[in-house]
Parts: C-alpha cells; sequence; structure tokens
C-alpha cells in the first residue's frame, strides 16, 4: 500500500491511541496529591537505614541495586553491539586521517577544558550519594573529557591518550565489579547485593557501605562505554573524511 | 494544571508515534523513539510528585519535610542513560543498513531481498 | 503566593516541552532535527528541575548535551552524503 493509503489509515488509529491514552492518565490520582506508598516509606526510613542523604541513590543502588545490575548489562551488551556491527565491515583506511585542528583559539580552550570536565565527572560520581549527582550522571560527564582531547587535537590524539585495551578492560572491570560486590553480600551470609560494609555517618563521603562502591563501580563502567561509543562512531566520521581527502 | 503533565505525556507519545510511522530516514526515527522515550521520562515524574515537597535529598533539610518520590526518578534516571547507548545501537544498524543498500529510507529499504 | 508561581513554571515548562516534542516530529532534516532535539533537551531538563528532580535533570543536561549530538553527528554525516558537496 503506498504513502497516501496508509496516512489515511493512521490518523484515526493514532487518534484513538490518544483517546485511551488520556482516558487512563485521568484515572490517575491528580498531579501533586499523592505518591506511593513505597516512595513514602523510603522517604522515612532511608536515611537511618542506609547512612546516605541521597535517597536516589540509595534506591538505584540498594533498594532496588537489581534493577541497576540490569540496566549496567544492557549497556555492556549494547555497546558490544555497537563494536560489532561497526567493526565488522569497515573499509580499511588506506591513508593517516588528516583532521588537525588549525585554530589556537579551538586547541587551547579544548586542551584546558578536558581536564576539567574529566575532574567535574569525577566529582559528581564521588559525591554521587550525597548530594544530587551519581554514577551514571558523572560518568557521561567524565567522558566529554575524552570527547575534548579530540576537539582539541586529532583523532590519533584521542586514540593515544585513550587506548582502546584501556577503555575496554575498564568497562568489562566496571561490569564484573557490581557482580563482585554483589557476591560479596552472599559470602557474609546474606542476600545478594546486601549492604555487608560497614556504614558510616550520613552526609559525609564515608557512607552508605555497598552504595559508595556501586556508584564508583558504575560510573567508571558508563564512562567508558560512552568512551567506546565515541571512539565507534568518530571512526565511522573520519573514514568518510579520509576519503574525501584522498580524492583530492 | 491538575492533568496537564499527563496530557503532556500522551501528545508526546502520540507525536512520536506519528514521526515514526512516517519517517523517511532512519535517523529521524531514532530521534522519534527519542522523543517517545521523553513522554514517559515526563509521565513518571509527573506521578511523583507532590505539591509542596521537596526533592529527595536530605542533605542540610529540616527532618520531616516532605520529600517526592524517590524511585520513579531511581527507574527515570537510568532510563536516560540507557536510553542513549541503544539510540547508538539503533544508529549503526543505520549506517550498515547504508553500507549494504547505499539508502537509510526505509520505503526504499522494504524492496531490497536477498 | 510560592506554590503559584511554581505552578506557573511547571505550566509554562510542561508547554515548553510539548511544543518541542511535536516540532522534532515535525523538522524532516536529520541534520535540522539535531538542533531542535538539543532545545527540547534543554526543556526537559528545565521541566525535571521544576518538578524537583534534580538528580535526572543533572543526567538529562549531561545526555542530551553532549552524548546524542555526539552519537548523531557522524550518522548523519555518513548516510546523509557528508562531505561531497
Amino acid at each position: 500500500m503506498n504513502r497516501r493509503v496508509r496516512l489515511v489509515l493512521l490518523m484515526p488509529s493514532l487518534a484513538a491511541i490518544l483517546g485511551v491514552l488520556l482516558w487512563g492518565y485521568t484515572g490517575l490520582p491528580n498531579f501533586g496529591t499523592t505518591i506511593s506508598s513505597y516512595g513514602q516509606f523510603i522517604d522515612r526510613v532511608a536515611e537511618p537505614q542506609r547512612h546516605v542523604t541521597n535517597l536516589v541513590s540509595a534506591v538505584m543502588f540498594d533498594y532496588r541495586g537489581i534493577d541497576t545490575l540490569v540496566e549496567e548489562f544492557i549497556l555492556f551488551a549494547s555497546v558490544m553491539g555497537v563494536a560489532l556491527l561497526l567493526r565488522s565491515s569497515r573499509e580499511v583506511a588506506e591513508q593517516r586521517p588528516r583532521d588537525v585542528v588549525t585554530s589556537d583559539a579551538v586547541r587551547t580552550a579544548g586542551s584546558a577544558l578536558a581536564p576539567v570536565m574529566l575532574l567535574f565527572g569525577l566529582w559528581i560520581i564521588a559525591f554521587g550519594y550525597v548530594t544530587p549527582g551519581g554514577g551514571f550522571q558523572g560518568g557521561v560527564a567524565a567522558s566529554a573529557g575524552a570527547l575534548l582531547l579530540w576537539l582539541a587535537g586529532s583523532y590519533r590524539t584521542l586514540r593515544d591518550l585513550s587506548p582502546t585495551f584501556l577503555v575496554d578492560a575498564a568497562e568489562g572491570l566496571g561490569a564484573a565489579s557490581y557482580i563482585g560486590i554483589g557476591l560479596l553480600g552472599l559470602a557474609a551470609g546474606s542476600p545478594f547485593l546486601y549492604n555487608t560494609i560497614p556504614l558510616g555517618t550520613a552526609g559525609t563521603l564515608a557512607s552508605g557501605g555497598t552504595i559508595a562502591a556501586l556508584n564508583w563501580v558504575a560510573g567508571i563502567e558508563v564512562a567508558a562505554a560512552f568512551v567506546l561509543i565515541y571512539h565507534e562512531f568518530l571512526e565511522e566520521y573520519i573514514q568518510t573524511f579520509t576519503y574525501t581527502k584522498a580524492d583530492q | 494544571m491538575t492533568y496537564y503533565p499527563f496530557v503532556v505525556a500522551a501528545v508526546l507519545f502520540v507525536a512520536g508515534l506519528y514521526g515514526a510511522i512516517t519517517s523517511r530516514s532512519y535517523v529521524h526515527l531514532a530521534v522519534c523513539l527519542t522523543v517517545m522515550q521523553a513522554s514517559t521520562y515526563v509521565l513518571l515524574l509527573a506521578i511523583g510528585y507532590l505539591r509542596g515537597a521537596a526533592p529527595p535529598i536530605t542533605q542540610g533539610q529540616l527532618p520531616g519535610t516532605r520529600l517526592v518520590d524517590p524511585v520513579v526518578q531511581a527507574l527515570t534516571l537510568t532510563d536516560i542513560v540507557v536510553s542513549v547507548v541503544v539510540l547508538a545501537l539503533i544508529l549503526s544498524l543505520a549506517v550498515q543498513a547504508h553500507r549494504r543498500a547505499g539508502t537509510v529510507d526505509p520505503d526504499k529499504l522494504r524492496r531490497i531481498r536477498g | 503566593m510560592t506554590s503559584g508561581l511554581t505552578a506557573v513554571l511547571q505550566a509554562v515548562a510542561l508547554t515548553l516541552v510539548g511544543v518541542l516534542g511535536v516540532g522534532t516530529v515535525l523538522v524532516r532534516d536529520p541534520l535540522r532535527q539535531v538542533v531542535v532535539n538539543g532545545m527540547l533537551g534543554l526543556s526537559l531538563v528545565v521541566a525535571f528541575a521544576v518538578l524537583q528532580a534534580p538528580d535526572v535533570a543533572i543526567a538529562e543536561v549531561v545526555v542530551s548535551a553532549i552524548a546524542v549530538p555526539m552519537v548523531l553527528l557522524p550518522v548523519i554525516y555518513k548516510t546523509h552524503g557528508g562531505g561531497k558537496g
């Protein structure tokens, strides 16, 4: 069936979907009147029980730690899929890529900001269970530091300063350490991913027990995964660039 | 204001769905999927909101203040980061299709066999 | 008074999210769509912040400003005939 017929058939179905969605959503409690009882319970007991002040991190790495483990594995498998797909049939570049930056302003600003961005990402990870932040956000922010290296220099600078084997190892280590910390709970006679390290005082960096450890492990894995993704996609861009430059 | 976030979430969902169905490029389709995901984020956070409450951070707050729901925020948070990686996977499929067939138009790709 | 101001802020942020979401879908050229998607991400950050969710806002700002354009732009360059015109 051609496009016109498809569009004519589409509009009533979309209107029906919109109607069903709106009818379902109006059955929810009014906006802002009440939250779920699980949420109320966690708001009340999370700080005395786990000694952390960021309740979202407590939920993510302790109360629902198994969900975060599954999400990390989705991340891991997707990065593996991206690497497999993009490396499999890539043509070999015949000439070294020549994407050197000629603007001094870009080079200076980029090289000054790359370590700042990395430090900022590490700070967001480190204080993730005390103030807003966390492993996932800080990991993406730290990977931006690697990206600024490419902006400031050439693609070769990026590959030299973030070698693939190191980034691969960091990602695998992050995913394995999450399970390792979970197995610590099993070794201590408690359920998997139970908080068995001594909890500290809430509001300081030494608090939370396994929440702090899982926070760091997740941050390292997310940062490494994103740097791998940037490598693959930048290689696509540089390939295109190489061929057009070689044609001249 | 009692139902406004839910209406926005429904409109975003249907708009993303329309864009995904009538798209002429796989890259455009991937971004429309991102719009559909944004609708779920708005819906989740609107469900977990409490009027007059504070963010779920107890650092520097008086004990006993009402806080919003942290569970839906944890769900939304991991979802945002993982959705980017899945977007990368979808886009690498588009690159692979371009290598094999020379186009990323879904209509033209359907007719290529073998 | 403050609760009225918060409600107005939430209504404005959510309206902006809705308008930009529909706008992202209606833009057909992927390169222009990246720009509108970036604006959608920014409006989502404001909406999340006003809905008292700072962690989610930080995640959305790093993702929509750094990761999404970085993943989209090389693919658009490669598949929509970049550099040869």
